[in-house]
């Protein structure tokens, strides 16, 4: 009855963050195209390369970026990589969902239990979600590609 | 100065690398990339490196592990832990370990290289 | 500090001159004693040789006069021979003395020269008077020398020379002595003087070092002491704690006063660190705490490489015995103090973050408290099933739609703004109509989006983050529609109540509104509807009903009906009056009007009020007719309302009408008397 959703400022925690490792890293800002919520039944991974962390605790639900391969290429090379195996795009959304995975903890505190990030190539099997937990999409844009962050996180309080 | 730099992500090895070598911080020479503690450990024996920066969530011997037999192995070098992790608690038992510094992931190139700069001071 | 240091070295050369200046003139009066001592004892000798002058004359004199006496009566002469000898060869010797004397050093000339002029002129008198009497013994003295008698006549010559001369010499000789002792006295008063003035010299510059010296110690205690002071001061006056912790875990003693207000609770001197973090945060703050302080005084490590893990960054107070107080929040910074590369101390400064926590905290508040709203949903839930229904139905498909635009904007200012104005009616709408079904807490959640919406529309350049709360508000207010959907199914469920006729319930809608939004504005008023029965309600007149009228009577409540005092003045009801009627018309239509007695329409005040909000220049207003200027209330952006609260002044209600009326194929036509009354009339297939 008294679940409480998640704030605007607990979703930009993590747009922030996805943005703050592209200006980090790459020194070209991610540009955040829109915010929305996932109808219905929608999944939550729906591109090339997923990088996921689950949590628990405070809140449960998880957080997931998942981006176009052509965008981690791009990446990898202003990283001054110039190997484009799977490996190295896992590596990407892998390091983002780690990054996600401290600004979690950083915004939500200790309470949290937070679960190692993981990387998942390919569009195949997606991760389903509860359809009466609310998920917010934020689209991101960086260097004409796009790539999607969703935030399906509720409190158990 | 040489340089070790334990990550599990690849990309992360070599991006701090390519950092680290790309003529801004003239003293430091790679002698080696680990993907995890225990060939951090092998490495570091073989190599006898000054600086090695260290990510703190890895398979095979996590950081914190890693960085108590580094510090054993090599008294006198320099390690800085480079992680996203921000439960400090573990963040501080892994320093109490043996290493120098923290930088928060991510990063900006100047942030990584001022702090290896500070390290190396 | 530049000032200081220099005269700080000014004072220190001042002092080692006095110093130099003190030894030199000590040294001076040393060596001039040696002198004066010299000189003194060359002064009695004088004085002693010029008294050996008048005796050995006298003697020799004596002695003379016995040689004589003994050379007459042919006695042996041995006796006086030896004396003559001996006084002649004294009284050469003494006179020789003095005249070698004579020249001594330039200082004795410098200090007694009119002195030294009349005893050498003394002396050369006693010499001349000597050396005649010295010619005249010169014979005698020679056959003296070769031990044969003198001859009498040389005796009887120099008998006559001396005793005719000896008295005058002996008084050039007493005369000399008195000269010379006179002098000896004069040159040592002189010395005295001068030793006297040196000492006194001497003393004085003591006294200027000693002066100066303590001046410059009692400056540099006052300098110390300001410095002291000022320490304090700043200590005092600091707003953040701050102190160094020592190496064994203790505070120091210099600490900011405010340090004991942070803590709330006395500090001693030498107290643990780790005891009074302990009594103020939780035990497991506290221990990760001085683990961290631990790692900070290792020395390899480098404080500035550690600052991201800083434990005590925000820790929040925990509740002492008095408990009722809110929580307190405190930032500790630590900073390592290293000497010669080692830790000794690390540099503290405390923080009180409570306010800024408050904030954070209060804006978590207000979203618990619109939680607490769900129970007033399920009072309001005496509604007609089938409006709640019809309501949810188009509220719902709306909030679709928002959420489908929101995810195909595209990125671009132009896009962001359509999509802003497109949600902003739609939003508008379901506002009003909740506030019509009495839903207030879904009135609200739309209101927000729409406060969302308003800042989005104020501002130059959106971009996708902007977005964000107005998908989370957008959430918000769909969450609530699906509960209210849930409840009223629920409720339908259980209730077996009669269904009203579907206009009437619209109707008794517009009423409750209308009560509603006059309370809300304190304003009194009295409704009242009027409706021919209709065999049935056509969809077009139950959406006119449901979101025209309502913002038309809105209007008529929020512009038209003036306070009650201002009635009173105009010689009406205090009670604002409000009609509705719904009836039908020729053709096939069915008209539905609002009136209201309130103040009407002025054209004149309109073309004020364009002209102040800068829509139309004062030449373009002149040239309007009042039928085009009224007309105006339907172009988008419009408001006269100066407030901007929930009924009105966002300037949307009539232009959205004229685009509902537009899409239903309606008409409308306003008439109205300025300060009597005002009436909209819709018109609308049957």
């Amino acid at each position: 009855m008294s679940r409480r959703n998640l704030r605007a400022a607990d979703i930009r925690v993590f747009s922030e963050a996805v943005r703050d490792f592209f200006a980090a890293t790459t020194s070209e800002s991610a540009e955040v195209r829109s915010a929305y919520v996932l109808e219905g039944d929608e999944a939550i991974l729906w591109n090339d390369y997923n990088g996921l962390i689950e949590v628990d605790g405070g809140f449960s639900g998880c957080i997931a970026f998942s981006a176009p391969r052509g965008l981690l290429s791009h990446v990898l090379l202003r990283m001054g990589d110039q190997e484009f195996s799977d490996a190295n795009h896992c590596d990407i959304v892998g390091e983002i969902a780690n990054i996600l995975s401290g600004s979690a903890r950083r915004h939500f505190g200790e309470g949290l239990r937070i679960s190692t990030p993981t990387a998942l190539p390919g569009r195949g099997p997606c991760v389903p979600r509860p359809a009466d937990r609310t998920a917010y999409a934020i689209p991101l844009r960086w260097n004409g590609y796009e790539a999607d962050l969703v935030i399906n996180l509720e409190s158990c309080g | 100065m040489k340089l070790l730099i334990v990550d599990d992500s690849m990309v992360m090895r070599n991006h701090i690398a390519r950092l680290s070598s790309d003529g801004s911080l003239p003293e430091v020479e790679i002698v080696g990339l680990a993907a995890n503690g225990r060939d951090a450990v092998a490495q570091a024996r073989r190599r006898g490196p000054d600086c090695i920066t260290m990510d703190l969530t890895m398979p095979e011997m996590d950081g914190e592990a890693c960085i108590g037999e580094l510090a054993r192995l090599l008294p006198r070098a320099r390690i800085l832990v480079v992680s996203a992790l921000s439960d400090k608690a573990t963040a501080l038992r892994a320093i109490r370990r043996g290493a120098h510094g923290f930088v928060h992931k991510p990063f900006t190139e100047e942030q990584l290289r001022q702090a290896l700069r500070e390290l190396m001071s | 500090m530049q000032p200081k240091l220099g005269a700080r070295a000014r004072n220190y050369r001042d002092l080692v001159l006095a110093i130099a200046l003190f030894l030199v003139l000590d040294l001076g009066v040393l060596v001039f004693n040696f002198y004066a001592s010299g000189r003194i004892a060359a002064d009695t000798s004088k004085i002693n040789a010029s008294g050996e002058l008048r005796m050995y004359s006298q003697q020799l004199t004596k002695a003379v006069l016995t040689l004589a006496q003994e050379t007459r009566d042919g006695m042996p002469f041995q006796t006086s021979q030896a004396q003559i000898t001996e006084s002649y060869q004294n009284f050469s010797k003494a006179l020789t003395a003095l005249s070698e004397r004579q020249d001594a050093n330039p200082l004795t000339r410098l200090l007694s020269g009119a002195s030294i002029e009349q005893e050498a002129e003394l002396l050369q008198a006693v010499a001349t008077y000597w050396q005649p009497i010295d010619s005249a013994l010169a014979p005698v003295l020679h056959a003296m020398s070769r031990q044969i008698p003198p001859d009498p006549i040389d005796v009887e010559i120099t008998v006559n020379k001396l005793v005719a001369r000896n008295i005058r010499l002996m008084q050039l000789a007493n005369d000399l002595t008195q000269h010379l002792e006179q002098q000896a006295m004069a040159s040592t008063r002189q010395l005295r003087t001068i030793q006297v003035a040196a000492i006194m010299l001497a003393l004085v510059n003591f006294a200027f070092i000693i002066l100066k010296f303590v001046r410059a110690l009692r400056q540099s205690d006052r300098a110390a002491e300001a410095a002291r002071e000022e320490t304090e001061e700043i200590l005092d006056t600091l707003r953040e704690g701050l102190f160094l912790l020592n190496r064994d875990g203790t505070i120091g003693s210099q600490r900011s006063a405010s340090l004991e207000r942070l803590f709330d609770r006395e500090l001693r001197d030498g107290e643990r660190f780790a005891g009074v973090l302990g009594g103020l945060v939780s035990a497991e703050s506290a221990s990760v705490a001085m683990e961290y302080v631990d790692l900070l005084f290792h020395d390899r490590i480098k404080g500035g490489l550690l600052g991201q893990l800083n434990p005590l960054d925000e820790v929040a107070l925990s509740q002492t015995a008095e408990g009722a107080r809110e929580t307190r929040h405190l930032s500790f910074d630590f900073a390592q103090v290293r000497r010669e590369g080692k830790v000794i101390a690390l540099l503290v400064s405390v923080h009180d973050i409570s306010e800024k926590v408050r904030l954070r905290r209060e804006l978590a508040g207000a979203e618990e408290q619109a939680r607490g709203e769900v129970e007033l949903l399920l009072a309001a839930l005496d509604q007609e099933p089938a409006l709640i229904t019809a309501f949810l139905d188009a509220a719902q498909a709306k909030c679709l739609e928002m959420n489908e635009d929101l995810r195909q904007v595209e990125a671009s200012p132009r896009a962001y703004a359509g999509m802003i104005d497109r949600q902003y009616r739609a939003v508008h709408t379901i506002k009003g109509e909740a506030g019509l079904l009495g839903f207030g807490h879904i009135e609200r959640e739309a209101h927000q989006v729409e406060e969302e919406l308003s800042a989005l529309r104020g501002r130059r350049a959106v971009n996708g983050n902007d977005l964000i709360p107005l998908a989370v508000a957008l959430n918000a207010l769909r969450q609530q529609l699906d509960r209210l959907r849930e409840i009223s199914a629920k409720v339908r469920g259980y209730a077996g109540k009669p269904v009203l006729d579907p206009l009437d319930a619209l109707l008794r809608q517009v009423e409750r509104f209308t009560r509603e939004t006059a309370r809300d504005l304190s304003k009194e008023v009295e409704f009242e509807a009027v409706a021919t029965p209709l065999s049935r309600v056509p969809p077009a007149l139950s959406q006119l009903l449901r979101e025209a009228v309502p913002q038309l009577v809105r209007n008529a409540v929020v512009h038209g009906i003036e306070s009650a005092d201002e009635r009173l003045r105009a010689g009406k009801s205090a009670a604002g009056r409000i009609r509705v009627v719904v009836e039908p018309r020729e053709d096939d239509l069915v008209a539905v009007s609002v009136w209201d007695d309130g103040r009407g329409i002025c054209a004149d005040t309109l073309r004020h009020e364009l002209v102040a909000l800068g829509r139309k220049s004062k030449e373009e207003v002149a040239q309007m007719n009042d039928r085009e200027v009224v007309a105006q209330l339907f172009e988008p952006g419009f408001s006269t309302a100066t407030a901007v609260n929930r009924h009105a002044g966002r300037g949307v209600g009539l232009d959205l009408i004229r685009a509902l009326l537009t899409r239903l194929g309606a008409s409308l036509r306003v008439s109205s008397q300025p300060k009597h009354y005002t009436k909209f009339t819709l018109l609308v297939k049957a």
